[in-house]
């Protein structure tokens, strides 16, 4: 057990190095750019550029600059924006978070409770026309472009029927904080987590039900029923209990990638200041090290992520933990 | 063997256009091909330019020469808005954007683009992940431990994040390869990085696939008749890929074609003056509560191209490949 331990985490440590060598060399070693310029953005003057140049090592050979850049991001976390008047990177990204972070944990809400009713309903129904309905209807949500869907929200909501009974309570765009009022922060994340979980209430309604089909056809279920368990029981208690596993772990990579930026696109649309907006703004200025540093944050959270979920996984799982994965 | 993969191709399509989801997805894909090829039939037949602003210009309403820029509906007639749609055939049929250009003409165009990228971008993508996870299937050791990591890697940062570092080193600069250069304004970028970002989810079933023809028994025998590598992956498991590759290609056009809405959306992939339906939306972004139809109709195309392509690809799934090993 121990020893799993410590090969997972020496393999999330591994995976982490690649991830941050890959990250700085589409940022610093893509041919046919000079890095210096691109960091000091627009116009700058050739003092800023020699400063920089200097600062970040980029007269020396790639290894030093990659530590230099590393030492920035995570160790003396000074990594400075020049674009915005040298205000440091770090500390904006980590003030950002808590809204991407009530954002997803609400869609997540949605699309949990969503796809759970959906899915379930189908496979219960299954090739009636309430299962053909759902489905389709999963598939149109896989297929609407997010900030799209967004802004037809927006639309509805904000402009067109916006003093209607129904949507008179809708706030303008923007966050309101759960410190500041914890009513007026589930109201600004109504829509925008709504918005972001229907194609995730598709995507795993479609999952559930044909794992939950799948696992109709176990051993373990046929025993059920002729034990004479009800319906209700065999679907909601053996049912998921064989087909959580997938939806579990396809649900930690999702969210996880969420909270890594993954949200971005709504909260554009929705005016909401989290790490993803932070990235878009820097987009517009190319202001180089914001972006790299939320990219940076973002491919690490998901990789800590990902070993938390397969560590959970190998605690539930036997088969896992035994390491007789796979076959 | 070739007539009898022939005839089983053929089957398979009759199976698809004679199942209804399937003849549906095909004629709406067909449609839609159809109207944006026919892009400039309708821009010459209506004598409009969807390409050069035209804010001074005039149209032609109910008989009557009517300007393109309307004063606005607010009681003191303060600023000036672009004509809204009339539905009639004939030009500005869906009304004008904010630069006086015809809005059904530009979303026939963007979609040649939108399309074009999609397609090129899916082959690619399942050109390189066919290579890689044959490779990794094939070969197996230690080429498949090190190709596995580096793609599980790839898979830990945020799809649009990553998509959105390659775009940003390339926007505006273009890559200069040696003697290679490609313009910052090609649309091989885009497609290059679209492609790039999902090589790791098309890589792993046909990873899988490899491996499991690599141990089947006509492998096996052409080994033992001395077979060299080359001409086993050539002759016996590339064909045998053929079916993940069928089903993956519309699910993957999908992914790519929400991918290029998005970047285009956040102006990183298709650059002015071109356009394509991400870029369209974004335009029609700051008309969105005055003349909503320039955001809604390239992003009602969006949606209904995306899902004619999910639909085809779940039917090609349920004819090729019923047990779903291919996802």
């Amino acid at each position: 057990m121990i020893r799993g331990f410590a090969s997972r985490t020496g393999q999330m440590l591994l995976v982490i190095f690649g991830i941050s060598v890959l990250v700085f060399a589409i940022f610093f070693a893509t041919p046919g750019a000079d890095p210096t310029a691109r960091i000091a953005g627009r116009g700058a003057s050739p003092q800023v550029v020699a400063r920089i140049r200097a600062e970040y090592g980029f007269d020396r050979p790639l290894p030093v600059q990659y530590l230099k850049m590393m030492e920035k991001l995570f160790i003396s976390r000074d990594l400075t924006s020049f674009v915005n008047h040298g205000q440091p990177v770090v500390p904006e990204v980590l003030q950002a978070a808590p809204v991407t972070l009530s954002l997803v944990l609400w869609a997540a809400f949605f699309w949990v409770s969503g796809s759970l009713v959906f899915g379930i309903a189908s496979a219960v129904l299954r090739d009636s026309w309430v299962d053909r309905l759902l489905m389709v209807l999963g598939l149109v949500g896989l297929s609407i472009p997010v900030f799209w869907l967004g802004e037809v929200v927006n639309l509805v909501t904000q402009s067109r029927w916006h003093d209607t009974l129904l949507f008179r309570w809708v706030p303008p765009l923007g966050y309101v904080p759960f410190s500041q009022s914890p009513f007026g922060w589930a109201k600004a994340l109504f829509l925008p987590s709504l918005t972001l979980a229907v194609a995730f209430i598709g995507l795993y309604a479609r999952v559930l039900r044909s794992e939950l089909l799948t696992a109709m056809g176990e051993d373990s279920i046929r025993t059920a029923r002729a034990k004479g368990a009800g319906p209700v029981r065999v679907w909601l208690w053996h049912g998921l209990r064989l087909s959580w596993l997938s939806y579990v772990s396809l649900f930690g990579l999702d969210f996880a990638q969420l909270l890594g930026g993954g949200a971005l696109l709504t909260e554009v649309v929705f005016a909401l200041p989290g790490v993803g907006r932070l990235t878009y703004q820097a987009l517009a200025t190319l202001d180089l090290p914001l972006i790299m540093a939320t990219v940076m944050y973002a491919a690490v959270f998901v990789v800590v992520a990902n070993a938390l979920v397969d560590g959970l996984y190998a605690l539930l799982d036997p088969r896992i933990r035994e390491g007789r994965h796979g076959g | 063997m070739g007539a009898g993969v022939e005839g089983s191709y053929r089957r398979v399509v009759r199976a698809v256009l004679t199942r209804r989801d399937g003849a549906f997805a095909a004629l709406l894909l067909a449609f839609i091909l159809a109207a944006c090829l026919s892009a400039p039939l309708y821009a010459t037949l209506n004598g409009v330019d969807p390409f050069s602003s035209d804010i001074a210009g005039t149209t032609i309403r109910n008989g009557q020469r009517v300007d393109l820029m309307q004063p606005n509906d607010n009681p003191l007639h303060l600023g000036l808005s672009p004509i809204g749609p009339d539905w009639q055939p004939g030009p500005y049929v869906l009304g004008a954007d904010s630069q006086g250009r015809d809005v059904a003409a530009r979303v026939l165009y963007g979609g040649r683009n939108s399309l074009l990228i999609a397609a090129a971008s899916a082959t690619l993508c399942l050109c390189l992940a066919a290579c890689l996870g044959i490779c990794a299937g094939y070969f197996g050791g230690w080429i498949d431990l090190i190709l596995s990591r580096i793609l599980d890697m790839l898979w830990a940062i945020p799809v649009y994040l990553f998509a959105i570092s390659l775009s940003v080193v390339t926007v505006g600069h273009g890559i200069r390869l040696g003697f290679i250069t490609i313009g910052a304004d090609n649309l091989l970028i885009p497609v290059g990085i679209i492609a790039l970002v999902y090589v790791p989810y098309a890589a792993r079933p046909f990873r899988a696939r490899a491996l499991s023809l690599s141990q089947a028994g006509f492998v096996m025998a052409a080994r033992g008749m001395g077979a060299s590598d080359f001409r086993i992956l050539w002759r016996e498991i590339l064909p045998g890929l053929m079916p993940t590759m069928a089903v993956l290609a519309p699910l993957v056009m999908a992914l790519c074609m929400l991918a290029e809405s998005a970047l285009s959306f956040l102006s990183l992939g298709v650059q002015a003056p071109a356009a394509s339906w991400g870029t369209i939306i974004q335009d029609g972004e700051g008309l969105l509560y005055t003349r909503p139809v320039v955001a809604i109709a390239p992003g009602v195309a969006i949606v209904l191209t995306v899902l004619a392509l999910n639909v085809l690809g779940n039917a090609l799934r349920d004819q090729i490949d019923p047990k779903g090993v291919a996802r």
